[in-house]
């Protein structure tokens, strides 16, 4: 019973040990100093961005037909792409003001009225993340959509004012000559003055955010996407025609038999664009951090020759990537804030890893650093 | 509509899409025909996505204009166990997805999944691959054709060549490379060097109604041979860039 049972050392590849056991690779590699991502600790990965010339208001854009993109970026951040296309709709506001019976959409006042945040306009985003299946859409695809809706709306980035339209007339003279007449442009133009203050429209915008190779959290990959897309949104000049500024038609209502309700088409001007005024003091981007302790029985035999060095118990981590990164991290932290730390958004997460006061101070401080770098790229 | 998505957020339901004024002059830069090459160009890169089994990026420039663009995402995963019944081959399928904009209706987009897949179902060894499945998936980021709206032949052409070195990065074992060949509004994908046809597809309003289907198969043969020709080019400047990096390695 004597024999002796000889143990045979397995070894992986580094991509299957991050999977089979991701905390053992990540403390692994904690203990050389560095991430399983084999970025240093406080590494971010490089951002490339590009507006794609998707856009049918950008300056090079490739196509201007059939094209009503108003915004768009690709962004790049080691493997991660994501492409973000934002298009626009035209919707009536109500003026409860001038027209006291007037029924109010619900769908409306619930869009607005969210949260006590009257005066902030939003975006709808609608997030995809491919992962080679088909059907409805994931618990993380709706998190993010929800959490990046309820971040614009709240950072107050775009105003209401912004969002609305500035709605031109056009006027077809005897020579059958149109031109379009823009309140702005010119104040003292009768007709376009009549005309204006009876209905009020604004845009409404829509995000779609597809991410492709998905190495980690979105959240932040996302939300700098987007910001950097409503910050090249051109919004097109909108117009109505002459002719049907003064078109009163009955629309059966429910409970009423008839209301006279005017409806009127809006155009948009292809060749005339604005930018999107964004709330220039609310531009924030995001980061993210997590928090790990150091398993001291995880860690590589030391050399006797060297130094006996008091190693922290737990490290900050920032910008997670990868397998082994993500699945043994329980304690995050994201923040979105600008280079002078204005905080917009704040999560933490404490499952597993205690996180300190320090390490908050420091993943705020590192954000700001992260906000600055990347509002350069704007 | 009463049925709303609950799962996206979608807005307000009172939204119209902006409309853009078709009427008026629109500024279209004069397009210089001697500047443009009268031949189509190719920008080929594989393997973009890193979660895929193999992947290719295709950025095809159309041969009338500059603005003539179809930016194309093809991935491939597989092949995966599938469950259920056991199938003694592989099965395929083909999913297309616009990221950007959404111009093409889906019955359109019906048919040209039943097509591709109906092509690459004859030219992937799929006894090769018992009990498994083999998902393509096709991400139309941007595809534009001066005045049209969407031109689905560009399209499709450039689905074909993207689906080939999709399988090619994910090491899938297909009988020959295809490759489509487009003229007018047909295409034809070929394989073994134009001896053989694996998939014809007729467009619509053809202008060429009446001419010989012979001819047209010539005309997309040559079309054929050049992407090929492209394609294969690529895939030989990846391997030698690989040899090489392998090469220097081994030196060091």
């Amino acid at each position: 019973m004597k024999e002796a049972i000889e143990i045979q050392p397995m070894t992986f590849h580094p991509e299957v040990l991050a999977r089979i056991a991701p905390d053992l690779s990540m403390q692994r590699h904690l203990s050389l100093g560095l991430r399983p991502s084999l970025r240093a600790l406080e590494e971010f990965r490089n951002v490339e961005i590009s507006d794609g010339q998707l856009s049918c208001g950008s300056q090079n854009s490739v196509n201007r037909t059939g094209n009503n993109i108003l915004g768009s970026n690709v962004l790049k951040s080691g493997k991660t792409m994501v492409i973000t296309s934002i298009t626009g709709g035209v919707v009536e506001e109500n003026m409860s003001v001038h027209n006291p019976d007037e029924e109010e959409s619900p769908e409306l006042e619930q869009a607005v009225g969210a949260g006590g945040v009257e005066d902030h306009g939003c975006v709808y985003p609608v997030v995809e993340v491919e992962r080679g299946r088909v059907g409805a859409p994931t618990d993380e695809e709706m998190n993010l959509s929800q959490r990046i809706y309820n971040s614009v709306l709240h950072t107050g980035l775009i105003s209401k004012k912004a969002l609305e339209v500035s709605v031109g007339v056009r006027s077809t003279n005897s020579d059958g000559q149109s031109s379009v007449l823009y309140p702005d442009a010119d104040p003292s133009n009768a007709l376009a003055q009549n005309f204006k203050p009876r209905r009020k429209w604004s845009y409404v915008l829509y995000a779609k955010i597809q991410v492709f190779s998905r190495d980690g959290p979105l959240f932040e990959l996302c939300w700098n996407s987007l910001l950097y897309a409503l910050a090249n949104t051109q919004l097109p000049r909108a117009f109505v025609d002459e002719r049907t500024t003064d078109l009163k038609i009955p629309v059966s209502m429910r409970g009423r038999s008839a209301a006279i309700r005017e409806t009127f088409d809006i155009l948009c001007d292809p060749n005339e664009f604005q930018p999107l005024m964004l709330s220039k003091d609310r531009l924030a981007f995001a980061s993210n951090f997590a928090v790990v302790d150091i398993d001291p029985e995880a860690q590589l035999p030391k050399d006797d020759d060297d130094m006996q060095v008091d190693s922290p118990k737990s490290v900050l981590l920032a910008d997670i990537q990868g397998e082994a990164e993500e699945a043994s991290v329980f304690s995050t932290l994201s923040a979105v804030t600008d280079a002078k730390g204005n905080l917009k958004h704040f999560k933490a997460v404490g499952g597993g890893s205690k996180i300190t006061m320090e390490m908050i101070k420091r993943s705020i401080a590192l954000a700001k650093l992260r906000a600055s770098d990347l509002n350069k790229k704007l | 509509m009463n049925i709303s998505d609950r799962r996206r957020i979608l807005g307000p339901s009172n939204a119209k899409l902006l409309t853009f004024d078709k009427s008026g002059p629109v500024e279209i830069e004069p397009i210089s025909s001697s500047s443009v090459p009268n031949s189509t160009s190719m920008y080929i890169e594989n393997g973009l996505i890193c979660n895929a089994n193999g992947s290719s990026y295709l950025e095809v420039t159309g041969s009338t204009s500059e603005a003539d663009r179809t930016l194309m995402l093809t991935s491939v995963y597989g092949p995966r166990p599938s469950r259920g019944a056991f199938n003694a081959k592989a099965t395929l399928s083909v999913q297309f997805k616009e990221v950007t904009l959404e111009k093409i209706p889906a019955g359109e987009l019906k048919e040209l999944c039943n097509f591709l897949s109906n092509v690459f179902n004859a030219v992937i060894n799929l006894e090769r691959y018992p009990k498994s499945g083999i998902d393509v998936f096709l991400s139309l980021i941007h595809s534009s054709n001066g005045s049209q709206l969407y031109e689905l032949e560009s399209i499709i052409s450039t689905c074909v060549n993207g689906i080939t070195l999709a399988l090619i990065d994910a090491g899938i074992e297909i009988f020959d490379t295809v490759s489509a060949g487009i003229y007018e509004k047909h295409i034809v994908a070929f394989v073994k060097n134009g001896t053989e046809i694996v998939g014809f597809w007729k467009g619509k309003d053809s202008a060429s109604e009446s001419e010989d289907i012979l001819s047209i198969i010539e005309q997309c043969k040559l079309d054929y041979l050049k992407n090929r020709k492209a394609m294969v080019e690529y895939l030989v400047r990846c391997n030698d860039k690989e040899d090489h990096l392998q090469h220097e390695v081994t030196k060091q």
